[in-house]
Order: structure tokens, then C-alpha cells, then sequence
């Protein structure tokens, strides 16, 4: 059993949407047309010009929750988790039954229609064991995007969201799933949503 | 979400024929029903056949089925080990009298079948649970798989003892009557609810696009049944055909309640309050 939990810090204050993210993430991992591991939804535009306008960016993955959902309900065990807690796909088992893309919360699964299989973020975790950015952190314009070690305090990422931890949140914790991407929350702009979860 | 035809035929076809063999047993115990069990069985075989293939068109790579047995903790793992004993066991009793007799064993095959085929539709029901799908984060999904073929069961026990003896009694009348009344209530229940999901995902199941599934629901599901099997006690003329059109029209007025089911099923929006620019329903 490794100590290492791998997990991705993303700052939505950074975010600028240009959805390099998205673009590096098909060509790191050979990802088919029509299959996305990797999106970057705008949130609004609400509310009024200039001063209560609200509008951010969401790059939205594969949570690689600490409890998934998706390997509880996989018929075939073809959605794992390793010890560093990245969640995966075994393509050799997946059958398709694709009750796995309805379970998941954060909708960061497809099923590839060409392969009939239930495809994800893999976190780049071919990189991460040889001590590199996934290729979304790595292109990243802004620099939004922090990947590493969440176990290990001295890491980059732990301190990034040990120096951000009033804005961290992680979405949608009453499923309980323990998402290991965890958000910083923007300075301006998601007032509501700020409201909403009482920060 | 879209509707996925392959399960709306194969859950129908459980609870049609499972619900008929639990009622149909349920009857033979505790009234004496005339309804032959072998013959239920056979019934029953035969829609979990249709069901089962149904099923198999819903999977992307089918020649992996066997791969389903893998996770325990799955309920699609516990359907798929709960399959191949209930169909033993339905055989068993189709088997009895036609290729040997079990005797007073025949009760004790009735018995484990009817609790494989009670097992089978809970697993089901429970795969359906799901907190991802505000619509679906409910017990009434369960209660509502088991009192759907609850109803369809006890319809169908009405046409069976209806043919074979051409009379039934009336107390098991009011109990198809009863238990489809009290499965189209939890059905208005769970509509009701889904107005009110949140996670920015109500459903008006009165209007577009669920008003189709809404009204075949209402017509199919509850209006015809019900009043085919009160007019058993107004005008019993032909009850065999009253009967027979109730038992059909409870089958279609599910797999029309199965499609506003799914169609409801929306995902969770990570951030309801805002206007998202990409379509996140799949």
C-alpha cells in the first residue's frame, strides 16, 4: 500500500477558459472524437454590469474520489482504484453497461462510441510517476492547475491548497465521494455559488 | 437522460413475469388458487428470456457478460448470481408434473423460486437507487419495482384462475384492485417528488417533454386497469377479456411509467445556480 494520494489542485480565479486543458488532454492520451476526459464549462453569465456580474470558468475531470461511486456499482470490476487513489478503467473488462457514467456525480465519464467503452481522466498518471505535471497542469496557460502527492505536506500541491485553504471546496461533499480534485474557489465572480455554501 | 429501450423492455418483462409467479405462489399457499404453478413458471421463463436478451442489446461489448460476476458490492453483480438459481428454480417447478412429480416438494421449490424471484427485483430496484440522480435518490424507487409487479402480478393471477376455472374469487379481485391502487398512489408520490428534487433538476412530469410518458402512464398504468377490473363487479360480462386487457395495459402502463422513470433521471448540476454553456445531460 503506497502513502502517496495523488490529487489535483484548480484554481478557478486563474481560469481563463482557453480550454488548452481539454486540447493537450486528447493529444497526451490519443482520446477519440466525441470522447472528452477533459471540458471546460462556462458558469453564467448572471446578474448585472459592472459590479454584480458573476461569470468563471469550470474545467471539469475525473474527481478520482477517495469513495467512488463508480467502482461500487461496476458490475466487472473494470473501474478500479490504485493505492495512490487514482480511479481507472480496465478496458479489457468494461462491458459498456455504462451504469458507471450514471452513478458518477461529476459527470467525467463517456462511453467511446467507437471502442463501446467507458472512457476517464486518467490523471496522467504515467507522468506523475516520473515526477511530472499531467499534460493539462503542464499546458495550462495561467497555470490554474496543480497535480501531485495531497498525502505528502511538502509537495507543491499541498502547499498550494494549504496556502488557499480558505477558498478550497470540493464539489458536491454531501454525496460523500471525497473528490481528490479540489477547487479554489474564485476571488469575484461566483458570489452565489460563495453564498450558497455558506462561505 | 435518454431513454434506454433495451432495460425498459427487460425491467418490464421481470416484473410482469416475476411479480405473476410471487403472486401466483402467494395464491396457491394462502387461498388454494387452481392457478398452476408449472405453468406460471413456464410463463415466467419466458418473459425473463425476452427480458434477459432485451438486456443483453443494452451492453456495448455483450460477448463480456460473463465479466458481470465480478463485484459483489454491485447490485448488477447480485442480479446476474440471483439469474441463473431463480431460472433453476423456476424450471424445477416448470418441470413438476410434466417430466416428474416432487410431491409435497413442489411447495418447497414454489417457495425458493418465489424468494429468488423477490431477490431478483429488489437487486434491481436497488441498482436504480442512485444519488447521482436527484430523481432517483429515493427508497420509492425500490417500493415502486416491487409494487409494480406486485400489481401486474396479482392481474395476471386474476386472468390464470379466470381461465382455468372461469371463476375467481372476489376477495382476489379487490386484491389486484387494492394493490394497483396503492401502486398508482406511490406512482403519483414519486411524480409529485420530482418536482422538487433540486440540484437544479425538477421535473413538471405534466409537461414537455414527459407529457407523453405522463399520459400513456395515467391512461395505460392506472385508468385502464382499474376500471377493467371494477367493471368485473358492474357489467361481468366477458371477464376473461376485461382481465386479459387489464393485465396488458398494467405491462405497457409500466414500461410507459419505466420511460418517464428515466426520462426524469436528470444528473446533478455541479452549479445549478448558474447557466451552463455546454449540454451536460447524457
Amino acid at each position: 500500500m503506497s502513502d502517496k494520494r495523488y490529487g489535483m489542485v484548480i484554481d478557478l480565479d486563474k481560469c481563463t477558459g482557453c480550454q488548452a486543458c481539454a486540447v493537450a488532454c486528447k493529444m497526451e492520451n490519443d482520446v477519440d472524437l466525441g470522447v472528452f476526459w477533459e471540458r471546460v464549462y462556462r458558469m453564467g453569465p448572471i446578474g448585472e454590469f459592472p459590479d454584480k456580474l458573476e461569470m468563471f470558468y469550470f474545467p471539469n475531470q475525473c474527481m478520482h474520489c477517495e469513495n467512488p461511486s463508480c467502482i461500487d456499482v461496476c458490475p466487472t470490476k473494470a473501474t478500479y482504484q490504485t493505492d495512490e487513489g487514482v480511479v481507472l478503467v480496465d478496458a479489457s473488462l468494461c462491458f459498456g453497461c455504462q451504469y458507471c457514467i450514471w452513478a458518477c456525480p461529476y459527470e467525467a465519464r463517456t462511453l467511446n462510441p467507437h471502442t463501446k467503452i467507458v472512457e476517464k481522466c486518467i490523471l496522467c498518471v504515467h507522468r506523475l510517476e516520473k515526477g511530472e505535471q499531467p499534460l493539462c497542469a503542464y499546458t495550462c496557460t495561467t497555470g490554474c492547475r496543480v497535480a501531485g502527492d495531497l498525502g505528502d505536506p511538502e509537495s507543491q500541491v499541498s502547499q498550494v491548497l494549504a496556502q488557499n485553504e480558505d477558498r478550497a471546496y470540493r464539489v458536491h461533499p454531501e454525496f460523500g465521494n471525497k473528490p481528490s480534485v479540489v477547487y479554489l474557489l474564485p476571488r469575484k465572480g461566483a458570489e452565489t455559488l460563495c453564498k450558497s455554501i455558506g462561505r | 437522460m435518454q431513454i434506454h429501450w433495451p432495460l425498459i423492455v427487460s425491467t418490464t418483462c421481470q416484473r410482469v413475469g416475476l411479480g405473476l409467479f410471487i403472486c401466483a405462489f402467494l395464491g396457491f399457499v394462502c387461498v388454494g388458487s387452481p392457478v398452476g404453478l408449472s405453468v406460471v413458471a413456464w410463463i415466467t421463463l419466458v418473459l425473463l428470456a425476452v427480458g434477459g436478451v432485451a438486456s443483453v442489446f443494452h451492453l456495448q461489448r455483450p460477448k463480456r457478460f460473463f465479466n458481470a460476476f465480478k463485484n459483489p458490492k454491485s447490485h448488477l453483480t447480485q442480479e446476474a448470481i440471483v439469474t441463473p438459481f431463480l431460472g433453476a428454480a423456476l424450471l424445477a417447478c416448470g418441470l413438476d408434473g410434466v417430466l416428474y412429480d416432487l410431491g409435497e416438494a413442489s411447495l418447497l421449490a414454489g417457495a425458493v423460486a418465489a424468494a429468488l424471484a423477490a431477490a431478483f427485483l429488489v437487486c434491481t430496484g436497488l441498482a436504480y437507487q442512485m444519488g447521482s440522480r436527484p430523481a432517483w435518490n429515493t427508497p420509492f424507487v425500490l417500493v415502486l419495482f416491487l409494487l409494480t409487479a406486485l400489481s401486474a402480478g396479482t392481474i395476471g393471477v386474476v386472468v390464470l384462475w379466470l381461465v382455468s376455472v372461469g371463476l375467481v374469487p372476489v376477495v382476489f379481485v379487490w386484491a389486484a384492485v387494492a394493490s394497483t391502487a396503492v401502486c398508482v398512489a406511490c406512482q403519483i408520490a414519486y411524480v409529485a417528488r420530482m418536482r422538487s428534487v433540486g440540484y437544479g433538476v425538477n421535473v413538471e412530469a405534466t409537461k414537455e417533454p414527459y407529457r407523453p410518458y405522463f399520459i400513456a402512464w395515467v391512461v395505460m398504468g392506472a385508468a385502464v386497469p382499474l376500471t377493467m377490473l371494477l367493471s368485473l363487479f358492474i357489467i361481468p360480462l366477458a371477464p376473461v377479456i376485461s382481465c386479459v386487457i387489464a393485465w396488458l395495459s398494467c405491462a405497457c402502463g409500466i414500461a410507459a411509467w419505466t420511460m418517464l422513470f428515466f426520462r426524469g433521471a436528470h444528473k446533478v448540476k455541479m452549479f445549478p445556480m448558474y447557466p451552463v454553456d455546454l449540454n451536460l445531460d447524457m
